[in-house]
C-alpha cells in the first residue's frame, strides 16, 4: 500500500550546507499493519513521516525518491492535490505534542467538525455526532466536545488528536511518538484503543517511538532507524529475538525490561552520526564493536535474510556470534577506552 | 561532538579552547553583523560616540565660555547676533557664545542620562529581583509602591519636589530617577518570576546556597541582558525628562543644558526670532534621544533573537 | 541497630490553590489545599536504593523535594541519620546540605545556562567553603572525570548549551557527589534521554552507588527502571504510599488493586508476552476534593461498599511488603464474605 522507494530528506542551514535527515530509506507498508519506527532522537523517524505527509519544515525537502501510495507516487503531486486528495482523508498524523496539534481558539469539537466538513459533504449534526462517537471510543466524555484544547489534559488532547485523525476513516496514520509524555495507564488504554480503532476500520499505522517495549507489545513489523537509514526491518517477533544488525542489539540490551528480574543494563557508547557530512561506510561503525576495515569504508547494502527481514549491516550473516557478543558488557565497553585505536581505523 | 572522542587529550583541549574563543568571536560577530545590518543602530552609536566625546572635552573644544558677554566692535552688548563667523551659532540676548553653550551643555545631558538611568534601573532591578524572589507580602508591597509610582503625575511631582528639595542638577537626577525605577521594577520582576521556576534555582538551592546568592549570582545573570535593555531606554527617558524640567525653569539655574538655553530664548521671546538660539539646542535632544533609542532597539534585537526576523 | 540513613515519617505538602493577596493580608475567603503530599512513611536504610514510583501529579517529586527541605513540609518529620532536620539549626549543624544532595529531572534546564561546567561543578565547594583554591580545582577536575566526562578539560569550559542531554546529566551528577554526600534524590534522573543514553547514566548511578556508599532515592513513573535499580519500592497514589515492599517482589507480585494495574499496563519487550491489563476507571482527580475513604475506591475494579468507609492503613502481605488495601484486612474480608 505504502513504498518508498530510496527517499531523501534534506534540511538546507543557512550557510552550514544541509542535515541530510533521511539518507535513503527504501521500506514498504501492507494493509492493515501496524509498523513501528524506533531509534534514537534524530534518527530521522519524524522527517520521514513528515515527509510521507508532506508536514516538513519550511527549510526541508525531498530531493530524492519516490513514495508511492496505493500507486501514485505523492512526491509528483501538487500541494494542492495533496491537501484535498491525501491529508486526513487517506493518511493522517498524530504529531509529537497533541496540543500543539490544535487551534487554541477553536473548540476541540468544532475543529474535528471542520475537518470531517472540509472532506466530505456531511451536515453538521452528523459531523457532530461522528465526533461525539469518536470521543466516546476513546474514553473522552462527549460533553466535553465543546470543550477548548487547553482545557483538555495531555492525555486528553492526545486522544481528541486520534480522534480527529481517525475522523476520516484513513487509510494510513501515522503517530509520532503519541504516549511519549504519558503515564503508562494512559498510554496502555490509548495504544490499545489504537490497536483496536485501526482493526475495526482497516487502516495502516506507522507508529514511531523509541521504547521498544511499545512497539513490540502492539505492533506487526519493526523497522529500526539509525542515522537517517532504516538499517533493520522484520516483523516484530524476529527484531525483538533474532535480530542481526549490532545497533538493535544494542538497543536490546540497554532497554530495562520489567520481566527481567537480573537484567545488566548495556548501553551503546559514542554519540550519533554527523547528518551534515556523512562518511562514507557504514554510519554505525564508530560505535559499532564488530566494526571491520570493510565497515569503514564500504557503505552496506540491505539484504534480506529470510522472510521480509532486511539488514544493512557487512556482518549480518555471522547472527550467532553478534548476539552471543552483544550480550557481554566488555564487548561495548572495551570500545569506549579505546577510541583512539578506532580513530586510527579511521584514516587508514 | 562525535570527533571529539577519537582526539588525544592535548588536540582536545585546544578544540575546546579555540571553541570557547570562537563562541565569544561569533557573539561579537553577531552583534557587529547586527549593527551593520541595522542602520539605525549604526547611526545610534556613532552618534552618541560623538555626544560623548563632546561632554568630555567640551571646554576644549568650545570656542568662548559659555557664560562671557561678547561686544560688538562699537562696544555694544552683542545681544542676539546672526550666526557669523566669530559666533558660528550667534549670540543670545545676553550676548553669549550659543555654539559654547551648546557643546557645555552637552555634559549635563549625558551626565544626567546616564546616571539617572543607572539609578533608576540599580534601584528598579532590585527591587524586581527582591519582589518576585520572595513574593507573598514582600512582593505584595513593593508592588503597589511601584504601582503610586506609577500614578505619580510628572510635572507636578517633580515641581513639588524641586520646590522642596532645591532645583539643583543632582536633586533632579533624583527626582527622574525615582520616576524611571517603576518600568524595570516590572519587567524584571515578571521576568524573575518565570526564572525562579526554573530547575536551576533548585539546583542552587540543594547545594545550600544563600538567597543572596541564588539572586545575584543565579538569577541576575539570567536577566541581565533586559536590564540593559531598559538601561538604554532609560537613558532615552531621563535625557528628555531632564530637557523638559529645565525648558519649564525648573533645572539647575547653576549649569547650562540645552533644555535650559530653550528656556532663557522662550522668556525672552526670541524662540521665533532667534532660530539659532533654539533650534540646535531642540536638534541636539532630539538626535541624543533617538541615537540612544536606536541603539536600545538593536539590543532589544540582540537579546530577543524572536524578533530577529 | 544503627538508625535508617532517612526516616519519613507521615510527611505532608499541602500548597494553597488559590491564595491571594487579600487572602493574605486579611484572611479573606476559604483557601482551598492541594494535598500534594498526604502522610507519606517510609525509610531508606544505608546504601540502599529507593525507588518512589506512580503517575505523574501523584506527589513523588513533592515528597522528595519537602524530604530535603527544599519545600517546607506542612507536617510530619524527616529524621536523617537518626536526627530530626526540621529546625534549620540542626540542618546547619550537621551540615545536612553537604550530606543530601539532588539530580533533577531536565538536564537541559537545571544547569544555570550562564555558568560553565567548570564553575557549575565548583560551586558546592565555594558555598560550603571548603579547601584553598588549587584543591578545589583538582577537586573539580578529578570529580568531572569521575563521571565520565573525559578528559575533563574537553568539557570544563563549556556552557550547557554546547553539551548533549546525556553529558549535562553527568555533569549534574559531578556537582551532585563533588562534595562526597551520603544521601541523593534522582528525579527522574533518565526520563528526558535517549535509550541508549539512558543505560550508561543509570550503569554510571550505580557504580558510584557502589563505591560511595550512597544512599539514594530514586523518583521515577518507569517500573522497569526502578525495578532495575531499586532495592525496594513504594509506590504512590494522590500523596499516599500505596504499597512498599522489596522492588522485584513488589513488581512480580503486585497485591495494592493500583500497583497491579500499573504493572499490568507497563508494555513488555517479549511480543508473545499477553499482559493481563487491569482496566482503570477514569482519570487521575485533582488532589484537592479526596473521595472519602479509600483514595482509590473510584478507580478501583476490586472496590467494595467498605473501601468509602475509612482510609485503610497499611497491611502486612508477605515478606516486608505492606499494601494500602482492605483486601488485606482479615477481620474485615471475614465480616464481607458472610
Ligand atoms: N527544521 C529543521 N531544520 C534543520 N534540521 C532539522 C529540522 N528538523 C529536524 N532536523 C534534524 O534532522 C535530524 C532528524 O530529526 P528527526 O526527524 O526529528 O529525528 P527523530 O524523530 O528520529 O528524533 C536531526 O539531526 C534534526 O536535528
Ligand atoms: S556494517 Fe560493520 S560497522 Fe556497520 S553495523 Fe555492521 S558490523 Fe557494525
Ligand atoms: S481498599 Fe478497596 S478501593 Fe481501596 S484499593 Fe483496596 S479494594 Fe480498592
Ligand atoms: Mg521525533
Amino acid at each position: 500500500m505504502l513504498e518508498l522507494t530510496d527517499v531523501h530528506v534534506e534540511y538546507e542551514m543557512e550557510g552550514d550546507g544541509s542535515v541530510h535527515a533521511v539518507n535513503g530509506v527504501s521500506i514498504s507498508l501492507e494493509e492493515n499493519k501496524i509498523l513501528g519506527l524506533i531509534g534514537e532522537s534524530g534518527s530521522g523517524k519524524s522527517t520521514l513521516a513528515k515527509a510521507i505527509i508532506r508536514l516538513l519544515a519550511k527549510n526541508g525537502h525531498v530531493p530524492e525518491g519516490a513514495i508511492e501510495y496505493k500507486e501514485t507516487d505523492l512526491t509528483e503531486l501538487s500541494d494542492r492535490e495533496f491537501r484535498t486528495e491525501i491529508r486526513w482523508d487517506e493518511i493522517s498524523m498524530v504529531p509529537q505534542n497533541a496540543m500543539n496539534g490544535f487551534d487554541p481558539v477553536y473548540t476541540v469539537g468544532n475543529q474535528i467538525v471542520q475537518a470531517i466538513r472540509t472532506h466530505e459533504d456531511v451536515s453538521k449534526g452528523e459531523a457532530r455526532e461522528r465526533a461525539r462517537a469518536l470521543f466516546e471510543q476513546l474514553g473522552i466524555d462527549p460533553g466535553r466536545i465543546d470543550d477548548y484544547p487547553h482545557q483538555f489534559s495531555g492525555g486528553m488532547a492526545q486522544r481528541a488528536m486520534i480522534a480527529l485523525a481517525l475522523a476520516l476513516d484513513p487509510s494510513l496514520i501515522i503517530a509520532d511518538e503519541p504516549t511519549t509524555a504519558l503515564d503508562v495507564v494512559i498510554q496502555d488504554r490509548i495504544l490499545q484503543t489504537l490497536r483496536d480503532l485501526q482493526q475495526e476500520i482497516e487502516s495502516s499505522v506507522i507508529l514511531i517511538t523509541h521504547d521498544i517495549s511499545v512497539v513490540s507489545d502492539i505492533c506487526d513489523e519493526i523497522a529500526v532507524m539509525y542515522g537517517g537509514r532504516v538499517v533493520e526491518h522484520a516483523d516484530v517477533e524476529t527484531i525483538i529475538k533474532e535480530p542481526r544488525h549490532p545497533y538493535t542489539l544494542g538497543l536490546r540490551n540497554a532497554f530495562p525490561d520489567i520481566e527481567e528480574d537480573d537484567q545488566d543494563l548495556i548501553s551503546i557508547p559514542g554519540t550519533p552520526p554527523d547528518l551534515v557530512e556523512p562518511p562514507e561506510g557504514c554510519g554505525f561503525a564508530p560505535r559499532c564493536p564488530f566494526a571491520t576495515d570493510e565497515c569503514w569504508d564500504v557503505t552496506p547494502e540491505p539484504e534480506e535474510y529470510g522472510d521480509g527481514h532486511v539488514v544493512e549491516c557487512h556482518r549480518a550473516d555471522e547472527q550467532e556470534l553478534l548476539t552471543e557478543e552483544a550480550k557481554r558488557k566488555e564487548t561495548w565497553m572495551d570500545l569506549e577506552t579505546e577510541p583512539q585505536q578506532v580513530a586510527e581505523e579511521a584514516d587508514d | 561532538m562525535s570527533v571529539k572522542k577519537h582526539l588525544p587529550a592535548n588536540v582536545e583541549s585546544k578544540l575546546t579552547s579555540s571553541r570557547v574563543f570562537s563562541q565569544i568571536k561569533d557573539g561579537v560577530s553577531t552583534a557587529y553583523e547586527l549593527y551593520r545590518s541595522d542602520r539605525l543602530g549604526q547611526f545610534g552609536i556613532v552618534v552618541l560616540a560623538a555626544f560623548v566625546f563632546i561632554a568630555i572635552f567640551a571646554p576644549i573644544i568650545a570656542p568662548y565660555s559659555p557664560g562671557a558677554r561678547h561686544r560688538r566692535d562699537d562696544g555694544s552688548l552683542a545681544r542676539l547676533d546672526a550666526p557669523s563667523t566669530d559666533h558660528l551659532l550667534g549670540t543670545t540676548h545676553h550676548g553669549q557664545d550659543v555654539l559654547s553653550q551648546l557643546l557645555v551643555s552637552a555634559r549635563v545631558s549625558v551626565f544626567v542620562g546616564f546616571l539617572a538611568a543607572f539609578i533608576a534601573v540599580f534601584i528598579g532591578t532590585n527591587v524586581g529581583l527582591i519582589s518576585a524572589y520572595y513574593g507573598g507580602w514582600v512582593d505584595d508591597i513593593l508592588m503597589r509602591i511601584v504601582d503610586i509610582a506609577y500614578g505619580l503625575p510628572f510635572l507636578p511631582f517633580v515641581i513639588v519636589l524641586v520646590f522642596i528639595f532645591g532645583a539643583n542638577i543632582v536633586n533632579i537626577m533624583l527626582v527622574i530617577a525615582a520616576i524611571l525605577w517603576r518600568d524595570s521594577a516590572r519587567v524584571v520582576r515578571s521576568e524573575v518570576l518565570s526564572q525562579k521556576q526554573r530547575p536551576y534555582v533548585e539546583s542552587a538551592r540543594a547545594i545550600g546556597a544563600s538567597d543572596f546568592r541564588i539572586l545575584y549570582r543565579h538569577v541576575f545573570p539570567n536577566v541581565l541582558p533586559l536590564t540593559v535593555l531598559y538601561m538604554a531606554f532609560a537613558v532615552a527617558y531621563a535625557i528628555m525628562y531632564e530637557a523638559s524640567i529645565a525648558f519649564l525653569g525648573f533645572g539647575d539655574p547653576n549649569v547650562y543644558s540645552w533644555g535650559r538655553m530653550m528656556y532663557q530664548a522662550y522668556t525672552h521671546g526670541a524662540i521665533r526670532d532667534a532660530w539659532w538660539w533654539v533650534l540646535p539646542a531642540g536638534v541636539c535632544i532630539m538626535l541624543l534621544v533617538s541615537s540612544v533609542f536606536f541603539i536600545g532597539r538593536t539590543l532589544e534585537e540582540i537579546t530577543n533573537p524572536e524578533i530577529r526576523h | 541497630m544503627t538508625s535508617p540513613k532517612i526516616e519519613v515519617d507521615d510527611l505532608k505538602k499541602h500548597f494553597k490553590s488559590n491564595e491571594d493577596m487579600f487572602t493574605r493580608l486579611f484572611g479573606w475567603g476559604e483557601i482551598e489545599y492541594v494535598k500534594a503530599v498526604d502522610g507519606v512513611s517510609f525509610e531508606i536504610e544505608e546504601g540502599e536504593s529507593f525507588g518512589l514510583a506512580g503517575e505523574s501529579g501523584c506527589g513523588k517529586t513533592t515528597c522528595g523535594k519537602s524530604l530535603l527541605h527544599l519545600h517546607e513540609p506542612t507536617s510530619g518529620t524527616v529524621s536523617f541519620d537518626g536526627r530530626e532536620i526540621t529546625d534549620p539549626a540542626v540542618r546547619d549543624e550537621m551540615n545536612f546540605r553537604t550530606e543530601a544532595q539532588i539530580i533533577q529531572q531536565n538536564p537541559y534546564e537545571s544547569i544555570n545556562p550562564r555558568y560553565r561546567v567548570f564553575d557549575w561543578v565548583k560551586e558546592p565547594l565555594d558555598v560550603h567553603d571548603i579547601g584553598s583554591e588549587e584543591e578545589r580545582e583538582t577537586r573539580v577536575i578529578e570529580t568531572i572525570e569521575s563521571v565520565g566526562l573525559n578528559p575533563a578539560e574537553a568539557y570544563m569550559h563549556e556552557y550547557p548549551s554546547e553539551l548533549s542531554g546525556g553529558e549535562r546529566q553527568r555533569v549534574s551528577i559531578a556537582r551532585a557527589i563533588i562534595l562526597e554526600p551520603s544521601f541523593i534524590l534522582a528525579d527522574e534522573p533518565a526520563s528526558m534521554l535517549d535509550v541508549s543514553v539512558r543505560a550508561s547514566i543509570l550503569d554510571l548511578l550505580d557504580r558510584l552507588q557502589d563505591e560511595l556508599n550512597i544512599s539514594i532515592l530514586y523518583i521515577s513513573h518507569d517500573l522497569s527502571l526502578l525495578k532495575h535499580m531499586c532495592d525496594r519500592i513504594g509506590i504512590m497514589y494522590l500523596g499516599k504510599l500505596v504499597e512498599v515492599g522489596p522492588a522485584t517482589q513488589v513488581i512480580n507480585d503486585p497485591q495494592h488493586p493500583y500497583t497491579k494495574a500499573l504493572v499490568g499496563s507497563t508494555p513488555t519487550i517479549d511480543p508473545d508476552d499477553e499482559r493481563e491489563a487491569v482496566e482503570l476507571k477514569g482519570d487521575i482527580p485533582d488532589p484537592v476534593n479526596l473521595p472519602p475513604g479509600c483514595r482509590f475506591a473510584p478507580r478501583c475494579p476490586e472496590a467494595t461498599d467498605e473501601c468509602t468507609v475509612e482510609e485503610p492503613p497499611m497491611y502486612e502481605t508477605g515478606d516486608d511488603q505492606q499494601a494500602r488495601c482492605i483486601l488485606y484486612d482479615e477481620e474485615q474480608m471475614q465480616t464481607i464474605r458472610e
